[in-house]
């Protein structure tokens, strides 16, 4: 069975305990540490789970892997195109490829001596950000091809959300000093 | 002896139990005081507002004449920014985007919004205590706590100007009770003298790209009352519905429906629009302070909760709003 198979068996729960004690390789195996946490997230895109955050630059990594990965490629089309690069509003935090990679494989270890390996997905929950993903030459939900909105538009409309939902803040709920010190402060492209 | 040392002890527990109540009481007749302060009161002052790390620093001039308000916010640290407001419209000035958002209002919409909840509604879902004293600005304040009796909402903290009731400090709490964001007067001059020229915009917008909405008054069918076409399936406890009204907004070439929902302190607005062909949907979370928004797609509509709850509640109400005519 090729390496990549058995990792896929594991994600889908479906290994045997020998196999499992066949971990040790992957877990000092860069290449294949990458290969799991990639299949992981495959996985909870295929089934419309993704982590709730998520770092935005993070995207366009995801959808490169998922072009790598023909067999389990067949069912991405039914996700819509989602903005690759966030919104004026920045997330809380980011994090890095790398670090999910690194808690996939630490829980994992932990995880077999206690619970198996279904909490290895949980284990990845809080690690990012801000779920954002780009799927090149995809199609929407609506069958259109997938288009780029500029920047300035996405920001734009969220803004627009954001100056709407303030100016009924003023009149409606806790008193607050000004609402539009929200509007004020978002952050810019950069930090500030 | 001892039924004396019994009846002691109940009657001590009934007046602690008064205390409380009383101190409570006291508390939701404090805040109950602000919005009116806030609204009429006529004032200059600088404040900072903290996020997550960030700090900045603005000035803010507001003049209340006859119950119409005139505001004017600028920033003073980083791009700057400006947003000007009256009774008519909204004007967002952003030096950085070299943009201007304007949103115009017709008269009549959110008229009757307005609403002071009856605190002791508010009190079926928070409760209110007062928890001390501080001097903000070098004005002598009371602390107010308020805390949500269910964790889908946040919690607030507030500094109370002593003389003026007006709000000088305000932290929004996650129910941990860490601090999502804070406001804070560093400065404020009280007077019913603001004059004209320090409401006057310092940008102008010259050069600028203008976003102006058209203002066309709404559909008299869909222009008040209940949304025919959407509805929210999920709200946490106590929201209900204040406004909804079909809306232009500068930024969306489609009119857009705003649903508005209050549980008397927390506001939620969802935002539902039709996107056109050439428009990719917003998708996913943002977050500005303790301001949350989730945007989803269905069919063709873009739908968004923008609201000052938890990242799971916006979500939560978002993924229960449907078309009622699909």
């Amino acid at each position: 069975m090729e390496p990549t198979e058995r990792l896929s068996m594991l994600i889908d729960d479906a290994a045997s305990a020998t196999e499992l004690d066949e971990l040790d390789p992957i877990a000092s195996d860069l290449e294949r540490q990458q290969t799991w946490a990639r299949y992981h997230l495959i996985g909870d895109a295929l089934r419309d789970s993704l982590p709730t955050r998520i770092d935005p630059r993070f995207a366009n990594r995801v959808a490169a892997a998922i072009a790598k990965e023909p067999s389990l490629h067949t069912n991405i089309t039914r996700l819509a195109p989602i903005r690759p690069t966030q919104p004026r509003w920045r997330p809380l935090a980011l994090a890095a490829a790398a670090t999910l990679a690194a808690v996939a494989i630490l829980a994992l270890h932990h995880e077999r001596s206690t619970n198996g390996i279904s909490a290895v997905a949980e284990s990845n929950q809080p690690v990012v950000t801000q779920l954002t993903i780009a799927l090149p030459g995809g199609t929407n939900t609506m069958g259109q091809a997938a288009t780029v909105m500029p920047d300035g538009e996405y920001q734009r409309r969220l803004n627009s959300y954001l100056v709407n939902f303030n100016e009924q803040r003023t009149h409606v709920g806790m008193p607050s000093v000004t609402p539009y010190a929200r509007v004020v402060g978002f952050e810019s492209g950069t930090e500030r | 002896m001892r039924d004396r040392l019994r009846m002691q002890t109940a009657l001590g527990i009934v007046l602690l139990l008064y205390g409380l109540a009383a101190i409570a009481g006291d508390a939701e007749a404090l805040v109950s005081r602000v919005a009116a302060a806030t609204k009429s009161l006529s004032y200059d002052g600088i404040f900072v507002y903290s996020r997550a790390s960030h700090l900045d620093a603005m000035r803010i001039v507001h003049r209340a004449i006859n119950g119409v308000e005139t505001e004017r916010l600028v920033s003073l640290s980083g791009p700057a920014r400006e947003v000007v407001r009256d009774g008519t419209r909204v004007t967002c000035t952003f030096a950085d985007d070299k943009a201007v958002m304007v949103e115009k209002r017709q008269p009549s919409d959110f008229l009757g919004l307005d609403l002071s909840e009856p605190i002791e509604r508010v009190s079926r879902f928070y409760t209110f205590a007062i928890i001390g004293h501080d001097r903000v600005a070098g004005r002598p304040t009371t602390i107010v706590l308020i805390q949500p009796k269910e964790p889908d909402r946040y919690g607030y903290r507030l500094w109370l100007d002593d003389s003026s009731n007006l709000l000088l400090k305000s932290a929004v709490l996650d129910r941990h009770a860490n601090t999502l964001e804070q406001v804070m007067f560093t400065q404020i001059q009280i007077s019913d003298a603001i004059t004209d020229e320090r409401l006057r915009p310092e940008l102008d917008g010259a050069g600028f790209t203008w976003y102006t909405n058209s203002a066309e008054e709404s559909p008299a069918a869909e222009a008040r009352g209940q949304p025919a076409t959407w509805s929210v399936g999920w709200l946490p406890r106590g929201f209900e519905m204040r406004n909804f009204r079909t809306q232009h907004l500068a930024a969306s070439k489609m009119p857009v429906k705003h649903l508005v929902y209050s549980d008397g302190l927390a506001m939620i607005s969802v935002f539902v629009e039709e996107l056109l062909q050439t428009e990719a949907p917003l998708q996913g979370y943002s977050s500005m302070g303790a301001v949350n928004a989730f945007s989803r797609v269905d069919t063709r509509y873009q739908i968004t909760v923008v609201g000052e709850v938890p990242q799971p509640t916006v979500r939560q109400i978002a993924m229960s709003v449907i078309n009622n005519q699909p």
